[in-house]
């Protein structure tokens, strides 16, 4: 989802804040400030308008989309924008915590409701909703322990995962628990390690071929982000790999995260390595902030405490052996639409 | 019109001496092939022709830009813009290649034909070193600046048309052919090839013909270039585009190879083509240089990836290291000159 | 020059003793001793690669040498570098300029000396002084005045006044008098005496012998690295005994008028006119060799660049009855080529080799359908090097190393191989020793001989009257006077023109 392209630093993008702040204050409902990180991106197009949406229905609140717009700078001064907008709360996504903790503070100070998304803002100390990515990812890495296990018990198993190996969300939710996964199945797997994959699908790619040339045993592959898997499979079909035989693993499995439309095609085909997948559900992302934010309004959760609380939602393992075809189709179809 | 003979002077046969270029070219081969060995010692499995052949393979689009990047620089000009071109042609090939219809906007395109979809994001690419020439020749600005704001453009064009994004759907099946297409029966495919032969043509142009002469006279000075007759403007313009239609090239057959207009795709390739010239000892002034050293340089920065990355580095040592062989290959290069020319 | 006679007791302020520098193959400087009183205009002559530049890098510290030792009054000096060098109170004037464009005449002069205090620059009594001496060798220029507003001769000036109020002993000057226009050199030469006067000791380096003469009070000449001879020059007998000592043979030769100038007009320039040019109208004859002579700024090398396509220019210029004028490129395709006035940095690729250098003006004759031929490249060279007797071992030598003297050849080199029948030479001699001036006349005459024409434009008198059929005085831009050169030529005339003493209508 947001690892899409967050970490990637884009300029020049040409809009603007997409939704003014300047719509009329609901009757008796609270104003919510919804923060996207870019708006651009199919995942926070229907994150957005599910907020919009869940918020009016569930409990009569208005919700401003703001657009970070890919960059780090208007995600912070969009912070500022929700003091100056009279809001009640805002549930943030924001990329550089440090910079916007004066913001939040202030905010605070007016009394807005602060909650965080994805990343906590630590030093406020506000509640943060998260999705339940390292469910998934454990048990992503399970499944294909064992599938490896079972398909080929001589060969002892040697996973890597690609991605961002500095970036704490990103280890913290992926990374660790998939180790972890897979320990749980094989205490003996040789974990070696997370690489940084951040330039993108070719430098995806690159590390593949390198890698797999240099170690050939690797049989276990988690590729963090959807953007990245393009690039890891075909790293491996270059060097002949990246194959499944009538549904049983050859030379390795893949998983992923963020599931779409071009990944749904390879998991569920039985002669390819990639065959489970992270999917990240707006719907619930969205109806999962607006409860969190409205919990604390409602005081149900403290505004603040000393290390930020984290709450979990709901998402998905995209499995080869444990989703139906059927189920993965309407899946999507239920996120994105058709 | 004999004034005087050369009595007792004879002089020697310079056919057979090495040039500067050919010295230093040998120099960045000798310091690859002692790196490759050098980690081979360290990595296990290094040392194997598959890893040899992916040094290559794994860099075919970053030495086709320094192809361009390298004749530029011999003329005393840079040429940033690179990253940001094959962003862009990518990206244009693909949404001019999407059908009409899609479910939305990032699915939807111009529907034209793939052959023509792809001619006209190379269009796009040469507009791009058609603007390149125009600033740095006609209004003589300078080529850095000129070509970072040319960067940004293509980029920015590229993250309009992507909405910041990539488009990856709704594309005809011919889209893949290119990038994934398999040569002469074995794993090699076309970009790797498109770069071989490339690297060929490019070696011919500058040992063997007056357009690589042309560039050497220009990058080494410029005004007497201009008082011996060349006519330098049109010279730069032919290199600007030459680069830009490179670029333009990789942009394409990258976005064929993952069937995806990706907004991000090449960012700091323009580095890494600007950083492999200057490893290969190519001269940043300009005039002196040659593409086989860009090429070397390439593999040294491809021997310390693929090193750091069978190691398992974690990406701060892995800078660090590259950092430590770009600094130590260029302090070489200057210091054997010195020696060599002292 | 009869000064040194009134000099107190002489001391040595700098001596040399043994000095050897090798390269790979060449002694360079072989076993020189000779030394310099101190409060004397001491000169050095000497042929190209007669080892006189690499004794000053020596002297300077930009090159240690393979044996031998120096000192400065009486002690060990042994620099390891330029900066050791002037500590020692050495200060150097190179025949290239090293002024920093970007800078005003004031930073230019204060550069490397400024005094700071806490981060600060401060001003001293060191930019009162600087500034004066400027004013003393010339009023006209301002202190605060960017350089590259300057003309070449004005820059160089503000070269001397650096090294004079460095506070140095020693001052070497190497050609300082190449930029420069007679009158400029005359003021030059005040502030030599001068400095001489107040104790500082000046090695003066010039091709000029004239100047030598005038200025000088001990001479060493040195001849393929050997020192030949070091001499009070009242007791050297003439211009002839000081170019014996060099290369023992006579070089000075005087014009005598040629015979086969046609009447046919080569080029026709009417009007011209530009920022500097005013109204410039003259013809060239095939066969003919013209002087175009004038102070720095009348105009020379604007007339030079007009005929050539470099600058715009308004007014015609016909050349073999077609329009030109309009590029560079066209002019060579036409049949003219230009000797710039600034090798170096218009005239040379540097850092390439002399093989690279030459054919760079005839594409035609190098390109077989675009591919380079390489033979006729490599032909061309060793042919060129035979024929106007280029001093190298290998015509893969960068040009840079070349002495003055060959590379202009070179550029000369450049021009022949592009086939023109008109060839414009902007100060073709400056900065090149006496003997490859010599062949540099006798190319040109020989060029002429054979039916190419060929328009000097020479701030030298010597130079013009000794070769030129035919001179166009300028003054400010305009082209005041012509005269045939002959036997009975009247020299203060010209010199009264140039100046500005007689400004009327072509004679």
């Amino acid at each position: 989802m947001v690892i899409r392209k967050n970490l990637i630093a884009a300029g020049l993008v040409v809009s603007s804040l997409v939704a003014a702040a300047s719509g009329a204050v609901a009757a008796d409902g609270k104003r919510i400030a919804f923060f996207v990180s870019d708006l651009s991106n199919v995942f926070h197009q229907s994150q957005a308008a599910e907020a919009q949406r869940y918020a009016k229905e569930k409990y009569g609140a208005e919700v401003v989309v703001f657009d970070g717009q890919a960059d780090s700078a208007v995600m912070t001064q969009n912070v500022d924008q929700v003091v100056a907008g009279a809001f009640d709360a805002a549930t943030l996504h924001i990329w550089d915590a440090e910079a916007a903790t004066p913001g939040v503070k202030e905010a605070l100070g007016e009394g807005i409701v602060m909650t965080s998304f994805f990343s906590p803002i630590t030093d406020t100390g506000i509640p943060t909703a998260r999705s339940d990515e390292a469910g998934v990812s454990f048990e992503m890495g399970k499944q294909m322990a064992k599938a490896w296990k079972e398909a080929h018990p001589d060969k002892p198993i040697v996973m890597v995962q690609l991605g961002w190996p500095n970036h704490t969300e990103v280890n913290s939710g992926r990374t660790a628990p998939f180790a972890k996964g897979v320990l749980s199945v094989d205490p003996a797997a040789e974990n070696l390690g997370a690489l940084d994959s951040s330039a993108g699908q070719e430098a995806a790619k690159q590390i593949i071929v390198d890698l797999l040339t240099q170690r050939p045993e690797v049989n276990l592959i988690y590729s963090e982000a959807s953007n990245l898997t393009v690039g890891t499979m075909a790293g491996l079909s270059q060097l002949g790999r990246g194959k499944f035989k009538d549904g049983k693993p050859v030379t390795e499995i893949v998983a992923s995260v963020d599931f779409d439309t071009v990944e749904f095609s390879q998991i569920y085909d039985p002669n390819s390595s990639l065959k489970v997948s992270m999917g990240l559900p707006p719907v619930e992302t969205a109806q999962g902030r607006i409860d969190l934010v409205m919990d604390v309004v409602k005081g149900k959760i403290p505004s603040s405490s000393k290390t930020a609380e984290e709450f979990f939602y709901k998402a998905y393992t995209i499995s080869y052996w444990t989703m139906p075809e059927s189920d993965a189709k309407t899946w999507l179809e239920a996120q994105f639409g058709k | 019109m004999t004034v005087s003979a050369n009595i007792g002077r004879t002089l020697s046969d310079d056919r057979r001496k090495m040039s500067d270029e050919s010295f230093i070219t040998l120099l960045v081969a000798s310091v690859a092939v002692g790196l490759f060995l050098f980690a081979s010692l360290l990595v296990p499995n290094f040392f194997q022709l598959l890893n040899m052949l992916n040094l290559v393979t794994n860099n075919w689009a970053v030495i086709s830009l320094g192809i361009g990047v390298s004749f530029l620089l011999v003329s005393g000009n840079f040429d940033l813009s690179v990253g940001g071109i094959v962003a862009l042609s990518g990206v244009l090939s693909v949404w001019f290649a999407q059908a009409i219809g899609g479910s939305n906007a990032l699915s939807t395109g111009l529907g034209l034909p793939y052959w023509l979809a792809i001619t006209c994001a190379l269009g796009g690419a040469l507009a791009i070193g058609a603007l390149n020439a125009l600033f740095v020749v006609k209004f003589r600005i300078p080529s850095i600046i000129v070509t970072l704001g040319t960067m940004m453009l293509a980029r920015g064009v590229a993250q309009v048309v992507t909405q910041g994004s990539q488009r990856n759907t709704n594309l005809p099946d011919q889209f893949g052919v290119l990038g994934n297409m398999t040569m002469f029966d074995t794993s090699v495919k076309l970009p790797v090839v498109f770069m071989l032969v490339l690297l060929l043509i490019a070696i011919f142009i500058e040992r063997k013909t007056v357009f690589g002469r042309l560039t050497y006279w220009i990058g080494a000075n410029p005004i007497a270039a201009s008082l011996s007759g060349i006519d330098k403007e049109r010279h730069i313009t032919y290199l600007y585009l030459f680069s830009s239609l490179i670029a333009g090239i990789v942009g394409i057959l990258l976005a064929s190879e993952f069937k995806s207009g990706y907004s991000n795709r090449g960012t700091l390739m323009e580095f890494d083509a600007l950083v492999i010239a200057l490893l290969g000892g190519v001269a940043i002034a300009g005039g002196f240089g040659s593409v086989v050293g860009m090429f070397f340089g390439a593999i040294i920065l491809a021997i310390v990836t693929s090193a750091a990355t069978g190691m398992v580095l974690s990406p701060d040592w892995q800078f660090i290291l590259k950092a430590i062989a770009v600094f130590l290959a260029i302090v070489t290069q200057t210091w054997a000159l010195a020696r060599r020319n002292r | 020059m009869t000064d040194h006679n009134q000099s107190p007791v002489p001391s040595h302020v700098l001596a040399v003793n043994g000095l050897t520098k090798d390269y790979p193959g060449v002694r360079a400087v072989d076993n020189v001793s000779f030394s310099i009183q101190s409060g004397t205009v001491h000169c050095l002559v000497g042929e190209n690669g007669a080892g006189k530049s690499t004794l000053v890098k020596m002297l300077t510290g930009a090159l240690q040498p393979t044996s031998g030792s120096m000192s400065v009054n009486g002690s060990q000096y042994l620099p390891g570098n330029p900066q050791d060098a002037r500590d020692g109170g050495i200060a150097t004037l190179f025949q290239e300029l090293h002024v920093v464009d970007e800078l005003t005449v004031l930073e230019n002069l204060t550069l490397g000396m400024e005094r700071s205090r806490f981060g600060f620059l401060i001003k001293s009594k060191l930019e009162d002084r600087v500034v004066q001496t400027l004013y003393a060798i010339e009023p006209s220029i301002n202190p605060s005045a960017r350089v590259s507003t300057l003309s070449v001769a004005q820059k160089q000036i503000v070269e001397i006044a650096r090294a004079a109020s460095s506070g140095a002993s020693v001052i070497i000057m190497d050609e300082p008098t190449a930029a420069l226009s007679e009158r400029e050199v005359e003021r030059l030469f005040a502030v030599i005496r001068r400095l001489r006067d107040s104790a500082v000791t000046v090695v003066y380096i010039s091709h000029k012998l004239e100047e030598i003469f005038q200025l000088g009070d001990a001479v060493t000449v040195l001849r393929d690295g050997k020192h030949i001879a070091t001499k009070q020059l009242s007791d050297v007998a003439g211009r002839s005994e000081l170019i014996e000592m060099m290369i023992g043979r006579s070089v000075f030769q005087d014009y005598s008028p040629r015979t086969n100038i046609s009447d046919e007009k080569v080029l026709r320039a009417e009007g011209l006119t530009n920022s500097v040019l005013r109204d410039v109208s003259f013809h060239i004859n095939r066969g003919e060799i013209v002087g175009f002579y004038g102070l720095v700024g009348a105009g020379k090398t604007e007339i030079a660049r007009a005929l050539f396509g470099a600058d715009k220019v308004a007014g015609s210029i016909e050349f073999k009855g077609r329009p030109v004028g309009r590029s560079p490129k066209q002019a060579i395709a036409a049949g003219i080529a230009l000797v710039p006035e600034e090798r170096r940095t218009q005239g040379l690729f540097t850092n390439l080799s002399i093989r690279e250098n030459i054919p760079v003006m005839n594409l035609r004759r190098l390109s077989n359908n675009g591919v380079f031929r390489a033979s006729v490249e490599h032909d061309a060279a060793v042919d060129y090097v035979n024929r106007l007797n280029i001093a190298t071992e290998s015509i893969d030598k960068h040009t840079e190393k070349l002495s003055g003297g060959n590379q202009q050849k070179v550029v000369f080199a450049k021009c022949l191989f592009a086939d023109a029948d008109l060839l414009l030479l902007d100060e073709p001699t400056r900065g090149v020793d006496v003997g490859a001036k010599t062949e540099i006349y006798d190319i040109i005459r020989n060029l002429a001989d054979d039916g190419n024409s060929v328009a000097i434009f020479s701030s030298e008198l010597e130079e013009v009257l000794g070769i030129c059929d035919r001179i166009f005085l300028l003054y400010s831009g305009s082209l005041e006077a012509e005269v045939i050169n002959g036997t009975n030529v009247d020299a203060p005339h010209i010199l009264n023109v140039v100046t500005g003493g007689h400004v009327g209508g072509v004679q």
